[in-house]
């Protein structure tokens, strides 16, 4: 019994760090062009600017600039180096921001190499997030669905999608959302996995076969509640939200509660819309300046409405530690 | 959408002791995302999905916007709920302080805003909230059993075709309450009312 005891007590004292470590924002897309660099960036500087200590990490491997989001200067060192080290910790490889508690480890590597990044690597990159020095680790990830990005975008406890109001940029974050929830199938037991098929060929009704995620969960729900269980605490461990960039109109400004209710009936999961960006050329302005846009034009209604979504997310940090 | 079919509440996402109010803003927003030609479903849904989906909606929204209609479906889901809206804050309320916040500069003239602040209720103003809500005329005319001209009048100002005031003090309470506004406020601020007096 004694010794059991000492056990639980070592278990948990390893696993502390893990619980402590900082908490793991992932910002992704469908397709490129869409604000993901502008918004991760402007989340971190939004963060730290409330006295939290924020690290961005551009996993945007390949395409890599957050650094010029940043307005910093090309990274010396970069998450390249990193994967090559064997006696480093990450949080050597992170880059200080001026005057915020802030810092960025850079994917600005221009190996061939770096963009294609091979499974342990990515599962070092993973494991080591847990572990940098931070309240925040924002993950600015490339556009697609490329394993590797869905990985790092299901290893975030929240996800946050941006879309344009345009329909290419909406298929693909529905194609992405559709992705990202079978990459985390995986995460559930084989047999769970395997009900999970089945119930997707089904018939629903007169003719046609189960086809959302919502359907076939609540199939699941009916014929084998204690597996629909576990599959509906793998989904819940994330939490995903949607950013509408680039609005022009003003109906635009419907397309992101729209799209949460779509996205609800049809994965069964809630998509949080946060709140939309106006098309503003201030942002090019100051990406042209090499200057971050948040603190270069912070009266701006984009830069505000980015400071809300920050202190939103925050207060649901702090009401969920609560 | 789903194996066991959704009760009217869980299809259009509201409580089930939402006020009117809730229930004509959950209304407009599924009808708005589930049209024919919807951008935020592009590529999720197809058609028939699409025409099933509002279907539903459509079935929803006119059991539960009528007072009757609802209590009996209530008994049906074995609901027993308080009349009224159980004190909650409507969803204006709540969607009001969010305009302010967040969209009073950008959007002046909002539809929200105009119909918390109006100190006139013109026959305009009525069918824009209206048509902001996605309600038919036809849809009022039906719940109500007011005659389509009496309404159109109304919305007109059209003094030509308007019933006596009497009477059509009475109208435009129904009308207002199908509306999402509240009656007594738009009877005291309608223009051909305050005309008569």
């Amino acid at each position: 019994m004694h010794e059991n005891g000492h056990a639980a007590n070592v278990v948990r004292l390893q696993r502390q760090p893990e619980s402590c470590g900082p908490r793991i924002w992932a910002v992704a897309s469908g397709k490129g062009g869409v604000g993901k660099s502008l918004i991760s960036s402007s989340l971190g500087l939004a963060l730290s600017r409330q006295g939290r200590r924020v690290v961005l990490v551009d996993l945007d491997l390949g395409g890599a600039n957050l650094h010029t989001c940043l307005g910093m200067p090309h990274p010396d060192v970069t998450l390249s180096d990193f994967i090559d080290s064997r006696d480093r910790t990450i949080n050597e490889f992170v880059q200080p921001l001026q005057d915020l508690p802030a810092g960025l480890i850079s994917g600005a590597a221009d190996g061939l190499e770096v963009a294609n990044l091979k499974h342990f690597q990515k599962q070092k990159i993973i494991r080591n997030l847990r572990h940098i020095h931070a309240d925040y680790v924002i993950l600015d990830l490339g556009a697609g669905t490329a394993f590797n990005t869905l990985d790092f975008f299901i290893a975030a406890e929240r996800g946050i999608i941006s879309v344009v109001p345009d329909p290419t940029s909406i298929e693909n974050t529905y194609r992405f959302l559709k992705c990202a929830f079978t990459r985390r199938l995986r995460e559930v037991p084989k047999q769970t996995r395997k009900l999970m098929a089945r119930i997707l060929g089904m018939r629903q009704g007169e003719k046609r076969r189960i086809r959302t995620l919502a359907a076939s969960l609540n199939a699941m729900q009916q014929l084998h509640p204690e597996h629909a269980r576990l599959l509906q605490g793998e989904l819940a461990r994330q939490k995903l939200h949607l950013i509408v960039n680039q609005v022009l109109e003003p109906s635009d400004t419907e397309l992101g509660p729209s799209m949460a209710l779509a996205c609800h009936k049809y994965f069964g999961q809630p998509l949080e819309y946060l709140g939309h960006l106006n098309h503003d050329r201030q942002i090019i302005t100051a990406l042209r300046g090499r200057k971050p846009f948040l603190t270069t034009y912070p009266q701006s209604r984009a830069a505000i409405n980015l400071e809300h979504m920050a202190a939103a997310l925050l207060d649901q940090d702090s009401r969920s530690e609560a | 959408m789903s194996g066991k079919t959704a009760n009217y509440y869980e299809l259009l996402e509201i409580r089930p002791d939402a006020s009117n109010m809730d229930i004509i803003n959950a209304y407009r927003q599924a009808k708005l995302t589930f049209k024919a030609d919807s951008m935020a479903t592009y590529s999720l849904f197809d058609e028939e999905e699409l025409r099933q989906m509002q279907e539903q909606i459509e079935q929803a929204y006119a059991t539960l916007s009528n007072i009757e209609k609802r209590r009996v479906y209530d008994r049906q889901l074995g609901l027993s709920r308080e009349e009224g809206a159980s004190g909650r804050e409507t969803a204006d309320t709540v969607q009001d302080n969010v305009v302010t916040l967040d969209g009073g500069a950008e959007r002046p003239a909002g539809i929200r805003y105009r119909m918390a602040v109006a100190t006139v209720f013109t026959g305009r103003l009525l069918r824009e909230v209206r048509e902001f809500r996605g309600i038919e005329l036809a849809a009022i005319a039906e719940h109500t059993k007011i005659s389509r001209q009496y309404l159109q009048a109304i919305e007109d100002e059209d003094e030509k075709h308007l019933p006596e005031p009497a009477y059509l003090k009475g109208y435009l309470k129904q009308y207002a309450a199908e509306i999402g506004l509240d009656p007594e406020r738009v009877v005291g601020r309608y223009p051909p009312l305050q005309r008569g007096d």
